[in-house]
């Protein structure tokens, strides 16, 4: 726990280390299940070929980039915000890289909040998404550090 | 499949996506694609942070969103689709969530019209939980 940062100590720009993983069929269909989305494209043929994933399945990438942080563990973080820009459909059995930096940071209403962006590309460089996530810090009572949005 | 056409006008209600009740299972279900002990899944650490419990992961109502934007735009979502939401309200168990958007504005884009539309996700009671804009590529 000493090596947590601060809210302070979080500097704009900081890259976060590359996080790479399998995609697998299993995966696209339990996310498909847990929304209770039945689109065949997900299981059989798609217009893009083969079958695809579901076109928000990179969107938690954000997460495996957290873990991998120190500050991460220091508390909570709720999703204020996302957006995302789609574009190209992930295949199953790809290896995607997601590579990400802190974008932003900030106090509202004291309450201190990061900015992730990060893409993920799969083995062909084709880059899938590319996302931003607001996310509120919760239970640090450090939020000194950023600026008052 | 896709609805979405080149003469849509400014208004047009997209057909919504009735996802119907959260329920803690369906919570927790997302919540393992997560992998992780959270505030979907854990009551004490909600209440903690000081919500009333649990509530659903926000992303998942960004994929309920997505469902409903793939149905409208078919392949122009997939690739090419935007979207930008804030959460607004906490989702609970119980709630009765709807996916909804209306076409605010196109665009030319290349040899694509791209509609840009006001989208949310309203719970029973006709409240916003999550609300932003999306768009995508009609051809």
């Amino acid at each position: 726990m000493s090596e947590l940062k601060t809210f302070e100590e979080i500097e704009i720009g900081e890259e976060f280390d590359p996080v790479e993983y399998h995609l697998t069929t299993e995966m696209i269909l339990k996310q498909a299940e847990a929304v209770e989305d039945y689109n065949p494209w997900y299981r059989q043929n798609s217009p893009f070929g083969n079958s695809i994933a579901l076109p928000t399945v990179t969107c938690r990438d954000y997460l495996p980039l957290l873990l991998g942080w120190r500050y991460a563990f220091a508390g909570i973080g709720i999703l204020a915000k996302h957006e995302v820009e789609l574009l190209n459909p992930a295949r199953p059995d790809s290896r995607i890289t997601v590579r990400g930096k802190v974008a932003d940071k900030y106090v509202r209403r004291g309450r201190p909040y990061i900015v992730i962006e990060c893409c993920s590309v799969d083995e062909n460089g084709r880059e899938i998404t590319r996302n931003k996530h607001t996310v509120m810090l919760v239970e640090f009572g450090i939020a000194k550090g950023g600026k008052e949005a | 499949m896709a609805w979405a056409s080149k003469q849509m006008k400014p208004g047009y209600d997209i057909p919504p996506l009735h996802k119907g009740i959260m329920t803690q299972a369906k919570m927790e279900a997302y919540s393992r694609l997560e992998g992780e002990v959270s505030i979907h899944t854990d009551e004490e650490l909600a209440k903690k942070v000081g919500l009333p419990g649990t509530v659903a992961a926000g992303m998942m109502l960004v994929d309920y969103l997505s469902q409903m934007l793939t149905n409208f735009f078919g392949t122009g979502w997939i690739q090419g689709g935007k979207c930008a939401v804030s959460f607004i309200l906490p989702v609970r168990p119980g709630d009765d969530i709807t996916a909804r958007g209306v076409v605010r504005e196109k665009l030319s884009e290349g040899a694509a019209t791209r509609l840009i539309l006001d989208v949310w996700c309203e719970n029973q009671r006709g409240e916003k939980v999550t609300a932003g804009t999306a768009s995508g590529l009609v051809y």
